[in-house]
């Protein structure tokens, strides 16, 4: 940023021609003047927090040897799948209700969501790169592109149409290759969260998107949503089975989610039957727990 | 549909902090957002005017978003967060959850107040503040169903598989490092070194009679014995309740 002594003659002491700035200032304190104490106070605030700012600054950077990174491939596609990640929380009035406003619920957006979420948890509990020997050549950036980025494209073209517009996402940026998801070895993944991943995550600022998931409204269906009443509570009682499944049988889950087209099948046909549907969810619920 | 993507959202969250103070203390500073999640999901506060009563009926609450359990990892081995920023009105929102469990030995909300009392686990550090604090909630009145079970393990001859060992455990946490002022508020609820010790006998007895392989027990010496109840969890557990109950009364004389 500086060139030789550049950075020098921005120091307080050398603009002041080597007068005791500090005792001129702790002097102006003293003075009953509001403007005159504010002004002084704050040089000397600017003057000896500068170091607490930048070591400040330098903790929140976690540094990476090389830019590769396990599950996302790097780090400009991890960086922008994350961000989008963000929008995507923000924006689930819009696709994760039917309303009159919104529009048809968009399934799209919402598999997104979990698919992100699914390789988060993976990069969490990966491996870290440097802790295994590296693969002899480099992957080029196009064969790590994941399917999430490819997901991120269609979303960007559907909603902007054919316009050559640049946008501000990093990912039109890349050159998008072909949708090969990035592979994990089984013994890539840890038991426990690696540190240096969940470091990684805070440096991209992931807390944030997550906490404002916490904002997400579940009961937005109920407010304004265009569907019908069957169907309101269909999908809000399905969506709490499928967590049933999902989360302590995880590799059971895939086959048990087309429970759902079932259940709306049963629900639809005959009202009586979502609630013997719901038994039978249950009692399977509980076979597979003993099991 | 929106809850389901929360709930992978927060099971992301738990994964973040997991392990990782300074993610702790970041996620920590959230707590209130946190706290609105707590337990099931929350119905709507006004429904939509076509919704009769059986519509109501109908949609399900449970399970929650599972927010327990990312205040609970924000805690795990995190003395700071423990001994600073737990207020005493969470406990008590995390004891009206668990005395609303039908069994509340086996819920996750019981870890919450293990780990307010010892952050980093047995034969570390205990806060004293915290351990009077959580066994105040524990044997509040207004958790009668909790404190029923607290009772059973040393006022009533139940059996050794029904023995919650987690509340033993809980209760050794609560008079950890010889803290004489829990152990006394304990004394006071009949839970002394007597109870415990007669406890331990007749649970040492079950113990015994079930396990049909021994030889006699003339034949058996003292290491045989102590390798036959050593796997017992439940008498383990209270075999630590006892050490630590024997540990204040060290630093009492």
């Amino acid at each position: 940023m500086f060139k030789s002594s550049d950075g020098k003659a921005l120091d307080l002491t050398v603009l002041a021609n080597n007068l005791p700035v500090d005792v001129i200032l702790l002097d102006c304190l003293c003075y009953q003047d509001d403007a005159l104490f504010a002004a002084a106070l704050e040089l000397l605030e600017r003057t000896y927090s500068q170091r607490k700012k930048l070591l400040h600054a330098l903790s929140e950077v976690t540094l990476l040897e090389t830019e590769a990174v396990p599950v996302f491939g790097n780090v400009g596609v991890m960086s922008s799948e994350l961000n989008f990640l963000l929008f995507l929380v923000r924006s689930s009035g819009v696709w994760g209700v039917c309303s009159r406003v919104a529009g048809p619920f968009q399934k799209d957006q919402y598999d997104l969501v979990l698919k992100t979420c699914d390789r988060i948890s993976k990069y969490l509990y990966h491996s870290p790169l440097e802790s295994r020997q590296r693969p002899k050549q480099r992957p080029s950036i196009a064969s790590q592109m994941g399917s999430v980025a490819s997901d991120v494209k269609k979303f960007w073209s559907k909603t902007r149409g054919n316009t050559s517009e640049p946008i501000d996402n990093p990912m039109t940026a890349m050159h998008l290759g072909s949708e090969v998801e990035t592979s994990i070895d089984v013994d890539d993944i840890v038991s426990e969260p690696t540190p240096l991943h969940q470091n990684v995550m805070r440096s991209m600022n992931l807390q944030t998107t997550l906490i404002t998931a916490l904002t997400m409204d579940y009961n937005l269906s109920f407010k304004g949503s265009i569907c019908s009443s069957e169907d309101k509570v269909n999908f809000h009682n399905f969506m709490l089975f499928k967590f049933c499944f999902i989360l302590p049988y995880r590799k059971v889950s895939v086959s048990l989610l087309n429970l759902y087209e079932f259940f709306i099948c049963l629900s639809d046909t005959k009202p009586g039957h979502a609630c013997a549907c719901t038994k039978g969810i249950s009692g399977m619920l509980a076979r597979l727990r003993q099991g | 549909m929106l809850a389901h993507a929360q709930r992978e959202l927060v099971a992301c969250l738990r994964d973040f902090v997991k392990g990782n103070s300074r993610n702790q203390d970041e996620v920590i500073k959230h707590l209130p957002q946190l706290r609105k999640h707590l337990g099931n999901l929350k119905l709507p506060s006004t429904w939509p005017e076509d919704f009769t009563e059986a519509h109501k009926a109908k949609v399900l609450t449970a399970p929650g978003l599972n927010t327990e359990e990312v205040i609970i990892e924000c805690l795990r081995n995190n003395v700071d967060v423990c001994e600073m920023k737990i207020p005493r009105d969470l406990l008590e929102e995390f004891g009206i959850l668990m005395n609303a469990q039908p069994d509340p030995n086996s819920c996750m909300q019981l870890e919450l107040f293990q780990l307010m009392c010892l952050p980093e686990g047995f034969g570390t550090k205990a806060v004293p503040r915290n351990q009077s604090m959580v066994l105040d909630v524990l044997l509040s009145d207004n958790l009668q169903h909790l404190k029923v079970c607290i009772n059973d393990v040393f006022l009533s001859n139940n059996q050794a598989e029904k023995m919650p060992e987690r509340l033993v455990l809980l209760l050794a946490a609560t008079i950890c490092d010889g803290n004489v002022t829990t152990a006394a508020m304990l004394q006071s609820k009949k839970i002394s070194i007597d109870a415990t010790v007669s406890k331990m006998h007749t649970l040492l007895v079950t113990i015994l009679r079930s396990c049909k392989n021994l030889p006699d027990r003339g034949q058996m010496g003292i290491d045989d014995e102590i390798l036959a109840v050593s796997d017992h969890r439940h008498f383990n557990a209270l075999v630590i309740f006892l050490a630590e109950l024997l540990g204040v009364a060290v630093v009492t004389f």
